[in-house]
């Protein structure tokens, strides 16, 4: 599908790990085509490993998946290219010169999914820097405030011991506390109790 | 006819005796040594002898009697002379059954014979019982215990006394709060025998506890404790129990057998899903990718356009099924990332408020990673389905050795005893197999006024 006059192809493989043997006994591509549901290692791990230790070559994902992560852990990982399987045809051999000289083609839905999620994250991320306990928790957390312990706890708010010990767990961790001391001293500067 | 040995040195006595006997209509043997009434004893088997104390003038009738005692078990009565009223004493060991003094006369012989014989019979009947109720209770695996009505130990079986490793005479006499140590098999409650008393039979039947001795717990069931009264009161306490370590083993082996079939069944499960989602994915995915590129030769104009957008929607519609089957993410990213998406979902495609917190998960193998996906999956379903509740968090922590996943819900909450029942509740019982196969733990707790909290912790 490749036009032959500028680009050879000088190796086909089913599997990352075929890909990487070839590439380590000398057959060195300049560009990479990967998907990423692949068996035995993922795409994803495959460039991850070549980023690692072969990087100058440069990779372009070729993938079905549509979905922000795949996109942005590929940004992550400063991968090039990366094209949706259902736009393939021209698109691919756009991305490849294009990467080939040196940019970057990222295909325009997958652009597009990333930018709004990147948004998205923002301000979600701006909401869990601020302490959220749930009802059940500021009311284990008051108790525990209060000197009760777990076993107390337990029988004011009719639930076993072992789930207010969880709570006071995931209460520590939400606040950054490493011992009742610490955790009492924390959540009344952050105005929890 | 009763047979009856006179052991009489004097032949003279010998023979006046033997008359008045037979006259009387028994049928009698005669000795003139202590060495004879033993040899004659042990060939007609009497049911009575009359033994001289004194014969050639030697006290040999006491040794002949204690012989007997011990080895034939027959009644004597001693005949005696009052000279011989000195050796009463050493004649005690061979439990006579009476004393004759001579002179005596025929009454006295034959009423003292009746008494003796019917009071050997007595006491025959009395052992037997006794022989037959100590073999059946000790006959039994049972452990049996008597205790009498100062609550001290008055019998126990044999099974008993290897259970505690104590022989009979050691514990007799023994008070019941030192014999019996309980507790609950399940909790530290602590039992004796006025806490066993006040449980109904059934109830005490059915239960299962620890019997503690000084150097083992035995779990024990089928318990029995009963009062047995005679002339209007309590006059022993019965204590049965059963050694039930092999029934517990049984148990715990074929739960365990259980899980693991369920487990492979389940990771069988998970294992077709995957090879299912990627034929898909790989193999229609793939073809229909094909077809696309190949509508490029097809004229341009509406029934292109038709056909692409159909192509785009087969598209989808393989991704959709193929991600159901099993999200490729878990192949790819890790749990949090994943469990984040999977809540957004919720999140946005429902009324209720889904929240998300995690850290300090350490890298997991994908079969964690799915199986904890898979129950976050089902249980925020559960959820949206049945809770009716308007906010629901759920955490995710890598604590000291353990992950520790909670799911709440401000809903109205549902009964955890009924999971067996309800077809709703069929997901936490999925929850409850794959919390197993990870060996996790996994507690429920649901109330109608503050919604339900699962909790799950899966050891590292």
């Amino acid at each position: 599908m490749l036009p032959k006059e500028h680009y050879d192809i000088i190796g086909e493989f089913d599997r990352p790990r075929l890909a990487i043997e070839s590439i380590e006994s000398g057959n060195i591509p300049e560009i990479i085509i990967m998907d990423i549901s692949l068996p035995e290692m993922t795409g994803l791990e495959a460039s991850k490993y070549l980023k690692e230790n072969h990087s100058d070559i440069k990779i372009v994902i070729l993938s079905m998946h549509k979905d922000e992560e795949y996109v942005l852990e590929c940004m992550n990982q400063d991968i090039m290219g990366y094209v949706v399987k259902d736009s393939i045809g021209d698109e691919i051999r756009l991305a490849i010169d294009k990467v080939y000289e040196g940019g970057k083609y990222f295909s325009k839905e997958v652009i597009n999914l990333a930018l709004n999620t990147h948004k998205k994250r923002k301000t979600r991320k701006k909401e869990l820097d601020e302490i959220n306990l749930t009802k059940r928790e500021r009311e284990v957390l008051a108790l525990i405030a209060d000197g009760k312990t777990n076993n107390e706890v337990a029988e004011i708010l009719f639930i076993s011991e072992r789930t207010v010990e969880a709570h006071r767990a995931n209460i520590m961790k939400k606040v950054g506390a490493r011992n009742t001391a610490e955790l009492i001293r924390k959540s009344i500067t952050k105005n929890l109790i | 006819m009763k047979k009856i040995l006179v052991a009489e040195d004097s032949i003279i006595v010998n023979q006046h005796i033997f008359k008045t006997l037979e006259g009387s209509g028994y049928e009698v043997f005669s000795a003139f040594t202590g060495e004879e009434a033993v040899n004659e004893a042990n060939k007609h088997l009497p049911d009575l002898i009359l033994m001289d104390i004194m014969m050639e003038t030697k006290s040999d009738g006491i040794e002949a009697a204690l012989e007997i005692k011990n080895t034939l078990d027959i009644p004597v009565i001693f005949l005696t002379a009052l000279t011989d009223v000195g050796t009463l004493d050493k004649v005690k060991d061979s439990q006579p059954y009476g004393y004759i003094v001579k002179p005596f006369n025929e009454v006295e012989l034959l009423s003292n014979i009746q008494v003796a014989i019917h009071k050997s019979k007595v006491e025959n009947e009395v052992k037997n019982n006794r022989d037959l109720f100590q073999a059946s209770i000790n006959s039994i695996t049972q452990a049996f215990f008597l205790f009498d009505q100062k609550d001290t130990i008055f019998y126990v079986n044999t099974s008993t006394e290897s259970l505690l490793d104590k022989k009979f005479n050691d514990l007799l006499g023994m008070p019941a709060n030192e014999s019996l140590i309980i507790h609950a098999r399940t909790t530290d409650e602590n039992y004796n025998l006025d806490t066993l008393r006040s449980m109904e039979p059934d109830e005490l039947f059915s239960k299962e506890l620890v019997f503690k001795t000084a150097n083992k717990e035995i779990p024990i069931g089928d318990v029995i404790l009963k009062s047995v009264s005679g002339k209007g009161e309590v006059v022993f306490t019965l204590f049965i129990f059963k050694d039930i370590t092999d029934r517990i083993k049984a148990r715990e082996l074929e739960l365990e057998i259980d899980k693991r079939r369920i487990t492979s069944l389940i990771e069988g499960q998970e294992n077709e899903r995957n090879r299912l989602a990627r034929e898909i994915h790989d193999g229609i995915g793939q073809l229909i990718n094909l077809v696309k590129l190949k509508t490029k030769g097809v004229a341009e104009g509406e029934a292109k356009e038709e056909l692409n957008q159909l192509l785009e929607q087969t598209l989808e519609e393989v991704r959709n099924v193929s991600e159901n089957l099993q999200p490729s993410g878990l192949n790819n990213f890790s749990l949090e990332k994943n469990v984040e998406k999977l809540v957004t979902q919720f999140d946005e495609n429902s009324t209720i408020e889904f929240e998300f917190t995690s850290s300090d998960l350490p890298d997991l193998d994908l079969k964690v990673k799915t199986h904890l996906f898979r129950i976050i999956q089902e249980a925020l379903s559960n959820i949206l389905k049945h809770s009716q509740a308007k906010n629901s968090t759920i955490q995710l922590y890598g604590l000291e050795n353990k992950i520790q996943l909670t799911i709440e819900d401000d809903g109205i909450g549902f009964n955890p005893e009924s999971i067996d029942q309800a077809t709703a509740h069929h997901g936490m019982q999925n929850i409850e197999y794959r919390v197993n196969s990870l060996n996790g733990n996994f507690t429920v707790d649901s109330n109608q006024k503050s919604g339900t909290m699962l909790l799950i912790t899966i050891p590292l």
